[in-house]
């Protein structure tokens, strides 16, 4: 029993005791040498008979069981005690570190989230989103019409399963508190592609795709727990969604996260056989058939795409079926913002590495003198070295520790605001192989970097070799300017985009910040009433009218109207459409944006009305129809003349109509011009627009808009009270100023711009002080040459000059490397710049300037000290 | 005779053999060993006060502070019941690794002959 207990007790009583253990074995030492000496032995000669009491004390102090518990925690402790004494060094190492480790963590849980992780699909791998890309829309991600689809599903062979869907907002009812949801109407095939298993229920099956179809919903696991109650008996309910009541079929479970992880509700889709081509607005989505290849089933859906557009040729050029894996459809417009974001973090990574090497290096030859001495007075080399390990070691560690810190703060504040819009985030959680992956890589630079002082100093003849040691330190240093300098441009061109974007006008004249939008549901009341020809009831055109009176009439509203399109980057439909007395091409009618609006919207959002007149409340459901047209859309089909009085057709059967049945689309009268809005800003604006009032359309999902300087807080209970009072199931989305819903739109950008602005600006400091930290330390090594120098008649002038120059020679090699590398990089980056060429001479001359003006600002201050130092000094040294 | 470099090993052995008859000071297991081993071996304070530490720790020896014959004060060693068990089980390992080189030599020297 002792022979386990006994070592183990002597460990603990070692650490606990230790001066007592100290004490005894300097007595046991001294006991011998005193009886040594009463042999007849001469102190030196009992010392030499002992091999030195000095060399046996730490022999015994090594022989302690658990003696290197004690010793790390003495290096340690004495390691934080020089980390402490020099806590400009100790504060630049541990910022970078925490840095560099808190954003690669960070980033990599986001790209292993986002990008890497597998979906939750069965053969997600095999799974392809078909889009439709034709002349002259030119969206190599378009979209299809009911008619596509039909003719590519009777030609498909590739795929074994093909499905049709397409993102909505649904209007609930028949619940307690109605509500508007995130949704999407899907034919059974999506689920049959994506091999989706409900969690309870059914999903979506052939027999729901039929014309004939009862409109039937599966529903998400969490729309059912938190509307449903997550009861079983949920199945065979029967909810209001958009008018239409909805038998709920199934529940999907949490995974299924389709076509975006906000999606609670799938709505069947049902084919009617369509009367046109159009509208668009869908997607397919298909399961590679086994044994058939991406490139297989690509020449596949291309040859379909000739056939549809040789039985077309009226309507499309250059028609094919881009398809694309699930994945890339998904993730598709962040990945390239990640990679950047990774690409820019590991950089940043570099540079810290680098940095650190260069700060212990130029540490370890201020340290020299000290270490000299130590070694003099008998310390070990082991021992000095393992002492330089653990003060770097232990700079490492506190740094990822800062570093975890940092990450996972970052990565909560990602989740909990989702500022830059990313797919799949609710399950991005900081991931433990990059904690650990980062974490050795700390520790891996804390030892090497420490290893090269070590090495040095344990290595007396070295110092010599200074000069070679600059050259290296110096090429570092150019290298991270190359990268500052890479990462700089990127951030310029993000910038000035951002600005861009930002600053753009969106063709309205009243202040964004004193718009107010409600979301609104227009349609809801029964669906079993006699629809006026435009397919409105009655009732809800009442109801709504009502509602305008009322928020009008609120104390500080100037006025108020409805529109389902708003800037930017938010409206409703965008359809074909034809002018009386022009032959139809498609290149010459795009599809375009259409407004369904009430009276008072251009005056509420200051569009000025260029010619003829606006809307009003005459305009009714039993009177002439009549449009408005955007300036844009005046000068492109009626160049040089008066389009008043000329006559507009939407497209058959519209949009809306795909769900409502049928409805009239006359020729509508032009009697007005408008100012040009940017519906569009994100998606190559044409700036072409027409209106329509809202007695003589249709629309299911539009916004309450006032103009008013109100704060939204004030306003929004009153709508909501005038509303509910009219009509309890109405849906009332939150009150958000125009404002906030602007930068709401461009959050993506702005989060691009900050986050690389923040790198870059990381960048360059670390970049900078690289600079400053090669000059200090070729300055320190070459005292004695300088001295040299200047006792041999060399000016002070001279001598900063010679440091100046080499620190602006470093910045040039680092800034034209840089600015290499950018231009063979930034043309990545087209796809994100709006307004920006992604070569723009600007950024990359600003960049370059700023950072040459920083490296020469840095280098001035080793430049000075060298020429202040005294010659006689550094010649005694 | 010459002194010869300890065995790897063999100084454990040593000093418990040497600790059987009673205690002695670390000087004096060190002349204790010398004796017992006719100065052949002849053992550093540098390599022998730590073992002595190791085995004190490990609950082999047991140590007091006392009075040396020149009435000095000195640290005396001495055997505790695991250092005893410790040296029958070194002593008979030793003994079976000496025969068998024993034996090994001796077929080695018959062969020769």
């Amino acid at each position: 029993m002792p022979r386990f207990w006994k070592p183990l007790a002597s460990v603990f009583s070692n650490l606990l005791r230790r001066s007592a253990r100290e004490r005894e074995e300097r007595e046991e030492i001294e006991s011998v040498s005193a009886i040594l000496q009463q042999e007849g032995r001469s102190p030196r000669e009992a010392e030499l008979a002992m091999g030195g009491s000095e060399p046996l004390r730490e022999s015994l102090r090594a022989a302690r069981f658990g003696f290197w518990i004690d010793d790390l925690a003495r290096d340690l402790r004495h390691a934080l005690r020089q980390l402490r004494r020099s806590p400009g060094f100790t504060a630049a190492a541990l910022v970078s570190l925490a840095l560099g480790i808190g954003a690669n963590a960070a980033l990599f849980s986001l790209v292993e989230g986002v990008l890497l992780r597998p979906l939750p699909y069965r053969d997600a791998n095999r799974v392809a989103v078909v889009y439709m890309d034709f002349a002259p829309q030119n969206k190599p991600r378009g979209t299809f019409s009911l008619a596509d689809f039909l003719d590519w599903r009777a030609r498909n062979h590739a795929f074994d399963a093909v499905g049709l869907f397409t993102s909505r907002s649904l209007d609930l009812a028949g619940i307690a508190q109605p509500r508007r949801e995130r949704g999407a109407l899907a034919s059974s095939g999506v689920f049959a592609a994506l091999g989706a298993m409900p969690r309870l229920g059914r999903g979506l099956r052939p027999g729901d795709d039929q014309p004939s179809s009862p409109a039937v919903a599966v529903v998400s696991a969490a729309f059912w727990r938190d509307v449903l109650g997550g009861s079983p008996q949920a199945l065979g309910r029967v909810l209001t969604i958009n008018q239409q009541a909805t038998t709920i079929v199934g529940v999907m479970p949490d995974e299924f996260q389709f076509p975006t992880d906000s999606t609670r509700i799938w709505l069947n889709l049902r084919l009617a056989p369509p009367s046109r081509r159009g509208p668009f607005g869908f997607r397919g989505i298909a399961h590679l058939r086994a044994g058939v290849t991406w490139a297989q089933a690509q020449a596949e859906t291309n040859a379909v795409g000739a056939a549809i557009e040789a039985a077309h040729p009226d309507f499309y050029r250059h028609l094919s079926l881009p398809i694309a894996p699930l994945r890339e459809s998904i993730v598709g417009n962040v990945a390239g913002l990640l990679w950047i974001l990774m690409a820019a973090v590991l950089a940043l990574l570099l540079i810290t590495g680098v940095n650190l090497a260069g700060l212990l290096l130029a540490r370890a030859q201020a340290r020299a003198p000290e270490m000299a001495v130590r070694a003099s007075l008998g310390a070990g080399r082991a021992r000095l070295a393992r002492q330089l390990l653990s003060e770097s070691c232990l700079l490492a560690v506190l740094g990822a520790g800062a570093g975890w810190g940092l990450a996972w703060a970052a990565l909560a504040w990602l989740r909990a605001g989702n500022p830059a819009n990313l797919p799949r985030l609710s399950d991005v959680h900081l991931d433990w192989g990059v904690l650990a992956f980062t974490t050795a890589t700390a520790l891996a630079a804390g030892l090497l970097s420490g290893l090269a002082p070590a090495l040095r100093i344990t290595r007396p003849t070295a110092a010599a070799r200074a000069t070679a040691r600059t050259a290296t330190q110096s090429w570092l240093a150019g290298v991270e300017v190359a990268l500052a300098l890479l990462l700089l441009v990127v951030c310029g061109l993000l910038l000035r985009s951002f600005l861009e974007l930002a600053h753009a006008s969106q063709g309205t004249s009243t202040p964004a910040g004193q718009v107010l939008v409600t979301g609104i549901s227009i349609r809801g009341h029964a669906p079993d009433a006699k629809l006026d020809p435009y397919g409105n009831n009655p009732a809800d055109i009442e109801y709504f009218n009502r509602l305008l009176a009322q928020a009008a009439a609120i104390p500080g509203v100037r006025s108020a109207a409805i529109s389902d399109a708003l800037p930017p980057n938010d409206w409703f439909n965008d359809d074909t459409f034809t002018i009386r007395g022009q032959p139809w091409t498609p290149a010459a009618f795009p599809s375009t944006v259409v407004a369904t609006i009430s009276a008072g919207y251009f005056r509420t959002l200051g569009i000025p009305l260029i010619a003829g007149r606006e809307f009003t409340e005459s305009d009714v459901a039993s009177s002439e129809p009549v449009v408005i047209i955007s300036q844009a859309l005046a000068q492109r089909h009626f160049p040089g003349r008066s389009p008043l009085g000329k006559y507009l057709k939407a497209s058959e059967p519209s949009l809306v109509s795909v769900s409502a049945g049928n409805v009239s689309v006359p020729y509508c009268r032009i009697i007005g011009v408008v100012g040009n809005v940017h519906y569009q800003r994100f998606f190559g604006d044409s700036l072409q627009a027409y209106y329509f009032p809202y007695k003589q359309s249709s629309a299911t999902v539009v916004s309450l808009v006032l103009d008013t300087r109100l704060p939204s807080g004030a306003v929004a209970p009153l709508i909501r009270r005038a509303a509910s009072a009219l009509y309890p199931d109405t849906v009332i989305g939150p009150t958000q100023t125009l404002a906030a819903r602007e930068a709401g739109a461009i959050a993506t950008p702005r989060f691009q711009a900050t986050l690389i602005g923040l790198f870059a600006l990381l960048a360059v400091v670390l970049a900078i002080t690289g600079v400053y930290g090669v000059l200090a330390y070729g300055v320190a090594c070459r005292q004695r040459e300088i001295g040299i120098r200047m006792a041999l008649g060399a000016r002070r002038g001279a001598v900063a000059a010679l440091v100046l120059r080499q620190g602006v020679g470093i910045a040039l090699a680092g800034v034209a490397a840089g600015i290499a590398a950018a231009l063979l990089l930034t043309r990545f980056l087209a796809s994100l710049l709006t307004g920006v060429p992604a070569r723009d001479p600007l950024t990359f001359a600003a960049a370059a300037f700023a950072l040459l003006l920083a490296a020469a600002a840095a280098s001035f201050i080793p430049a000075l000290r060298a020429a202040r130092a005294d010659p006689l000094a550094s010649l005694r040294q | 005779m010459e002194a010869t470099p300890l065995l790897q090993g063999t100084l454990d052995l040593l000093i418990l053999q040497s600790l059987r008859l009673g205690e002695h000071h670390g000087l004096g297991v060190a002349r204790r060993i010398a004796q017992i081993t006719g100065g052949r071996f002849d053992v550093k304070p540098g390599s022998l006060f730590p073992a002595l530490h190791r085995m004190q720790q490990s609950g082999w020896l047991a140590a007091r502070w006392g009075e040396s014959e020149t009435n000095r004060r000195a640290k005396y060693y001495r055997l505790t019941r695991a250092g005893r068990a410790r040296l029958e089980a070194e002593a008979a390992r030793w003994r079976g690794i000496s025969d068998a080189m024993g034996a090994a030599l001796a077929a080695a020297a018959g062969e020769k002959a």
